[in-house]
């Protein structure tokens, strides 16, 4: 018989309805009924003859799941007062349920990193969770305003971000977070379950607030409920926190089967801009000796850290003692600048190149007032002197 | 109403499991009495340091817990009962372990399609690419078991094998 690809639409029809029905089965074995059919045959005065027999039980929840800090294992960088500093954590489903799962940022301490010590806070009360949404990769305050992991498939990860702001700090100054989070049922698609706070095995999780304070969840009672073959049992399986400053909001180790995993990142002050200078030999004679009539070739690398732009970003630097600024050397970002102050020709000039000698250069990366300069990029000045 | 419905729909669903799991302890039909027992595996260690296996009720599995099949079969009759064959495909959500299978007087084969049975080492697996292996123990989707004697009147057999919970 020829199938049409209209009537094997009719035939997967029924499949296709019982898939949208039950669309999570294929990821969730908690819950299953696992049957073992045996099938005897034989034969007795002559006539054969066939038993079966099955035996069946659930299989039980298992509660398994893990956050991983997720900055590339060192500390996020921020500036003095930034707003929304943002880091990133993973939770990961590992056990064989769909599961939501609740969650909160809390200070801790140490710094998961080492050194520097851990010395400050983020602004009371500005730390913030969001769950990645998935339509666009990194933190988007329009897109990204889940506060609860919902719905996490069995072996699915999901991105968490924190969310916190700066009080007037030091460089190098840091401040270490913990993420915890919580299981719960995982409920309907879109709403945060009922929080899990106890298992069927005595296991309890301590008290918290999680959904930036919008669930507050007590302490799980105890609760050992005889184990069944023909129900499902729920056991907590999560795992300790790995690092002493896994502080849960008990201020208690995270302990292994409390419903709960935490891990910890670190926000660390830096400098609004940065620059590093390296400086390049190039003898006379092709090699790299510094002898009197060689070029130094400079080179600054600007970055700006933080989310925050830069205004009047102006960099000079002056001319070293015993050497020369060779004319029309300076390039920015590839591009040979002149030496006037000519702007909008450009905004880069040698200082004094028309009395000579050439006291410093400048680079005005803001270009007269015009342009912040965003966080995250980087500008590259070069420019050369010789040795007199 | 809604309350009672829900209630309604407990009871249901409570006494259809507790029907299930209120099943007669084997199956009879006059010749054969026949059972399937499904147990898990728990693994301690003995004072003196050696590991000790018990084999208890399955009340509470998890993913890649141990389960011992037993499957029993007694001549309950007055004749001779012969071509004794016992099927058991390998249950959802679980995988046979290697080297488990037991049953004495019997030829044990095992299939990887629930149809053609084979040795071991005779079965045969296709890859996405349409490449052919070797079937490895956890490709087996069925075992089966030929009792190589007849069974007298009184006479019991057993054979067993061992599953584990697939890994979520």
């Amino acid at each position: 018989m020829k199938i049409s690809s209209a009537e094997r639409f009719f035939l997967l029809l029924p499949v296709f309805i019982l898939s949208l029905l039950f669309p999570l089965k294929a990821f969730s074995a908690a819950g299953d009924l696992i049957n073992s059919t045996a099938t005897i045959d034989y034969v007795i005065g002559g006539n054969p003859e066939s038993i079966t027999f099955t035996s069946s039980f659930v299989e039980d929840r298992k509660v398994n799941f893990f956050v991983t800090e997720s900055n590339g294992g060192s500390a996020v960088p921020v500036i003095s007062g930034m707003t929304n500093a943002v880091m990133q954590f993973t939770v990961t489903n590992s056990g064989n349920a769909v599961q939501d799962f609740l969650l909160t940022a809390v200070n801790t301490s140490p710094n998961p990193f080492g050194l520097p010590a851990d010395n400050f806070d983020p602004l009371a009360g500005s730390v913030r969770v969001f769950v990645e949404s998935g339509v666009t990769p990194g933190y988007q305050p329009g897109e990204d305003t889940a506060v609860f992991v919902d719905e996490l498939a069995v072996n699915a990860s999901r991105i968490v971000y924190v969310l916190a702001d700066m009080p007037a700090v030091a460089t190098d100054d840091v401040a270490a977070i913990a993420l915890i989070s919580q299981v719960a049922e995982g409920g309907a698609n879109g709403s945060e379950g009922a929080v899990i706070n106890a298992d069927d095995n005595g296991n309890i999780s301590p008290a918290g607030v999680f959904s930036n304070g919008a669930s507050s969840v007590p302490a799980g009672t105890p609760n050992n409920v005889a184990d069944n073959p023909a129900t499902m049992e729920t056991v907590f399986n999560d795992p300790a926190g790995l690092n002493p400053e896994d502080i849960s909001t008990d201020l208690n180790q995270d302990i292994a089967s409390n419903g709960q995993h935490v891990d910890a990142g670190a926000y660390q002050v830096t400098s609004p801009v940065n620059i590093t200078k390296t400086v390049t030999i190039i003898d006379t004679v092709g090699g790299n000796d510094p002898h009197p009539g060689a070029t130094l070739r400079y080179q600054l690398e600007v970055t700006v850290a933080g989310n925050t732009a830069v205004d009047n970003l102006l960099i000079t630097d002056p001319i070293p003692a015993n050497t020369s600024y060779t004319d029309a050397s300076i390039r920015l970002n590839g591009i040979a600048q002149t030496d006037a102050d000519d702007a909008p020709t450009d905004y880069s000039r040698a200082i004094d190149i028309a009395s000579k000698p050439v006291v410093s250069i400048a680079v005005d990366l803001s270009q007269g007032g015009a342009v912040a300069v965003a966080p995250g990029t980087t500008n590259t000045i070069i420019f050369e002197v010789t040795i007199d | 109403m809604k309350t009672i419905k829900q209630n309604l729909f407990t009871t249901l669903l409570l006494s259809v499991l507790a029907l299930i799991f209120s099943m007669n302890a084997y199956a009879e039909d006059g010749a054969i009495r026949f059972t399937n027992k499904a147990f898990k595996q728990v693994i301690s260690k003995n004072a003196d340091g050696t590991v000790k296996y018990d084999y208890v009720d399955p009340a509470l599995v998890l993913p890649e817990d141990v389960i011992l099949y037993e499957i029993t079969f007694e001549n309950v009759s007055y004749q001779d009962i012969s071509n004794i064959v016992i099927k058991n495909p390998i249950a959802n959500n679980s995988l046979y372990r290697a080297g488990s299978v037991t049953g004495d007087s019997t030829e044990i084969t095992f299939s990887v399609d629930g149809k053609t049975f084979a040795a071991a080492d005779a079965l045969q697996v296709k890859d996405k690419s349409g490449k052919t292996w070797q079937a490895k123990p956890e490709d087996y989707t069925a075992i089966r078991w030929v009792y190589k004697k007849s069974l007298k009147p009184g006479e019991k057999g057993r054979v067993t094998y061992k599953t584990t919970i697939k890994s979520p």
